[in-house]
């Protein structure tokens, strides 16, 4: 069974907008694999044109690492979503829905008219359900 | 809101800068939710498409209306045009001078400066009315 470890929001100048681990893991860790997997996801989506669809792309397994691997999915104004997973996870139609969800939860935290869109995300009700959509997420995969 | 900004601001140009800068953020957050909800159907991010989705996708759905689209004397410049701005359609016909319109135009400004900002491009928009308050005519630069 495996778990979601990390999920991470990277903006377009690829600074890290928000990133939460889950199940203790090493946060320095979560850190280091996430900003190496973001030069994957640049040449990921540049190859394959996906720069600007005009859809939320899911870009699929960006990074193995040992046992860790990396999920990506690029949003069409460009911000990165990237997910470190325990293991390698066989479902992909479950990744793609949980980044689907996952962006409706940022974009609805975006709409607020007092959060900047550049800063860093650290508001304690959209870590909640970003907490509840991974074990929700977890039960299925 | 533009009142509260004319009467409070020392200068009118700080007044101009701030609803512009109102304008950008929910721009900004508009585009995101825009590109969610209802993602246009084809969509390149060059400046082609960014005239084509601010016409196509962008100007229905935040103002409500028909734009056109002409094009500019320099190669990243172009001009969007509407006749029936929704938001300065219920103005009196006398009794306004062009500098005053621009104020309440400035919200619109940042919007769509917000819009093209989310896209990638940085953008310098001016907004002016034509014959009438409802004409409105915006200069997108963009670099």
């Amino acid at each position: 069974m495996s778990r979601i470890l990390c999920v991470s929001i990277c903006s377009v100048n690829n600074e890290p907008l928000f990133l939460q681990n889950f199940d203790n893991t090493d946060l320095l860790q979560c850190h280091h694999l996430m900003y190496s997997s973001l030069d994957v996801v640049l040449e990921l989506a540049k190859k394959a044109d996906m720069i600007f669809q005009s859809r939320g792309r899911y870009l699929g397994e960006i990074f193995p690492f040992d046992d860790q691997k990396i999920y990506g999915y690029i949003t069409p104004t460009n911000k990165k979503f990237l997910l470190m997973a325990s293991k390698s996870i066989p479902e992909q139609q479950q990744l793609e829905n949980f980044f689907k969800e996952f962006h409706r939860l940022y974009v609805n935290h975006i709409s607020n008219p007092f959060i900047d869109c550049e800063r860093k995300i650290d508001s304690p009700s959209f870590i909640e359900k970003v907490t509840a959509l991974v074990s929700e997420t977890n039960k299925r995969i | 809101m533009v009142n509260l900004f004319a009467s409070t601001s020392e200068t009118p140009e700080q007044a101009m800068e701030s609803i512009e800068r109102i304008g950008f953020r929910s721009g900004e957050k508009f585009t995101e939710k825009l590109f969610f909800d209802q993602p246009p159907t084809s969509f390149q991010a060059n400046r082609v498409g960014i005239s084509s989705f601010l016409r196509h996708s962008f100007w229905p759905i935040a103002f409500k209306g028909n734009a056109t689209i002409l094009a500019g004397s320099y190669e990243n410049m172009f001009t969007i045009e509407d006749t029936d701005f929704i938001w300065t359609r219920s103005f009196s016909l006398t009794g306004y001078s062009k500098s005053n319109l621009q104020l309440y135009l400035q919200y619109s400004c940042g919007m769509i400066r917000g819009a093209i900002k989310q896209l990638g491009y940085r953008a310098k928009v001016t907004g002016s009315c034509q014959s009438s308050p409802k004409h409105c005519q915006f200069v997108i630069e963009i670099s």
